[in-house]
């Protein structure tokens, strides 16, 4: 399967056409879609028409940078002017956009062609992308398994060839958690950079907006390109001699999948046996970040929600119905409280940064669920599916810090695992230097 | 526009609005709005709001 960059080097040597590698994609979106349930909707005449004018464009000498022609799908959660942003949610029937999303804007200024929408878990409230009202999204390596959430279709679609990279929210993992669970790179910015203006809102302090791609190259790429920044090339990886990791240990890989395990300690002697140098380091109030997250994200959603709530209630799927209720029940002052925990682990984020390159862990602390499944047994332990999806991810919506997930290998089933790398707040490309340095010696071949 | 969610059962059992008294105010009103279901997802929530006032980044008035 092409990236990005190969596309752009054959575009530019005439090799390939815009036109001819957008309809590659829409013959696999007919072939697998119906498997895998990754779109909510495909854009057939309108993409073939942008990758018409792309390669006209092209011809003329008009080169618009390393997104030129380049086939992009979109989560459903964005607005594209003229299209319905449904969310996957019923809620959204018969809303129509008046106005492009800034990164839907900045991506049409790169000359990027619009594939289609994909589906999330509904309101991107949920890390399955199984409750969405059209359907739950299935995961290319193994249908009857979870892509990930909630940017789970647009995870499936890169992995499975039907775009050549994908735009996600994350507000708690859902750029990262999909990547992983499908085996592609899932990149979430550092807080604030790009912008949501535009985007259906989880929760306003949380949320991102961000790449899924097949290499850590071709998210540079994209992400630039949603920066408004559209010409930007990939910067040259540093030697991976002298890159100083800090591996979070405590609580991070207190509860990981003896295969998770293993991938992760392969990968973390490979980068060893590279030259990086490889501490371990504490995140003191680890075991606090789940209820800090938990106390923030419900809040936020639930005043976003609230009259919908008591106007359409039926029209949610139940278990994100009851998730955004729970919400209204929390008090202002565990709210606060909450607050008052963000800082303090976006100052011990900070710290464990301070003396080193970027922080590592496992993306998830298991390979792509059943869907369908409730719990799921990790060692001796069984624990709930969104606890054990959000475990590792959460932190870094909480302290805003950039987190990008690159493919680890695989289980013994087939299944991608994927290991995470974590930078300094507003430091998303230095962050992305490393990542392009570490990618040869933790990745392996795990596309479908 | 919507109803207050808490409605009359913001009267707790009790003088003071303590993790279990807010529960019990929670999954009452959760009944008469006719989501006996949300107890379970409530009670969770007690559990994790239970951590986040023990944790030590509180600030408290008295200490």
């Amino acid at each position: 399967m092409m990236t990005i960059e190969e596309f752009g080097r054959r575009l530019r040597a005439r090799e390939v056409t815009a036109e001819h590698v957008t309809d590659g994609c829409l013959r696999r979106i007919e072939t697998d879609n119906p498997r895998l349930n990754a779109f909510i909707l495909v854009m057939a005449d309108d993409a073939r028409r942008q990758a018409l004018e792309a390669d006209k464009a092209l011809a003329a000498g008009r080169d618009r940078g390393p997104l030129h022609g380049v086939p992009i799908s979109i989560k459903d959660l964005l607005d594209m002017r003229g299209l319905p942003t449904t969310a996957a949610s019923r809620v959204r029937d018969g809303h129509l956009a008046n106005r492009d999303a800034a990164a839907i804007t900045h991506l049409r200024q790169a000359g990027a062609v619009f594939i289609g929408k994909t589906n999330l878990h509904e309101f991107a409230f949920g890390t399955t992308s199984e409750d969405s009202a059209f359907g739950p999204a299935r995961n290319p390596h193994d249908p009857a398994r979870s892509p990930g959430g909630s940017s789970g279709g647009s995870a499936a679609s890169v992995a499975a060839g039907m775009a050549l990279a994908s735009i996600g929210t994350d507000t708690g993992g859902s750029i990262r958690i999909p990547a992983a669970a499908c085996g592609t790179v899932g990149l979430k910015p550092s807080i604030g950079e790009v912008s949501i203006d535009g985007v259906v809102p989880l929760s306003r302090t949380l949320d991102h907006v961000g790449p899924l791609t097949q290499t850590v190259s071709d998210a540079c790429l994209v992400y630039h390109a949603l920066l408004g920044d559209g010409r930007v090339t990939p910067p040259a990886p540093m030697p991976l001699h002298g890159v100083r990791l800090a591996v979070l240990r405590r609580y991070f890989c207190d509860v990981l999948e003896d295969e998770v395990r293993a991938r992760f300690e392969s990968a973390l002697d490979r980068l060893r046996a590279g030259g990086a140098h490889v501490d371990d380091i504490d995140i003191h109030h680890a075991t606090d970040i789940a209820s800090v997250y938990l106390h923030i994200v419900l809040s936020d959603a639930a005043a976003y929600h609230a009259t919908a709530l008591e106007t359409m209630p039926e029209r949610y799927t139940p278990p994100v119905r009851l998730r955004l209720e729970m919400g209204r029940y929390i008090l202002a002052e565990d709210y606060v409280r909450a607050l008052e925990g963000r800082e303090l682990l976006r100052r011990e984020v900070d710290a464990a940064l301070a003396q080193h390159d970027a922080l590592v862990l496992p993306t998830l602390p298991i390979p792509a669920p059943p869907l369908g499944a409730n719990s799921v047994e990790v060692g001796a332990t069984t624990e709930p599916v969104r606890n054990l999806m959000l475990r590792l991810t959460q932190l870094f919506n909480v302290t805003g810090h950039p987190a990008i997930s690159i493919p680890s290998g695989r289980t013994s089933a087939g299944m991608p695992c994927a290991l995470q790398l974590v930078g300094c707040r507003m430091q998303t490309d230095a962050l992305l230097r490393v990542a392009l340095t570490c990618e040869p010696h933790v990745s392996s071949e795990v596309r479908s | 526009m919507w109803a207050p969610v808490w409605g009359a059962a913001l009267a707790v059992p009790g003088d003071i609005m303590t993790i279990d008294a807010w529960l019990q105010a929670a999954i009452a009103d959760a009944e008469r709005r006719g989501l006996p279901e949300l107890r379970p997802a409530l009670e969770a929530l007690a559990r994790a709001t239970t951590a986040l006032r023990a944790a030590d980044f509180n600030d408290h008035a008295d200490t």
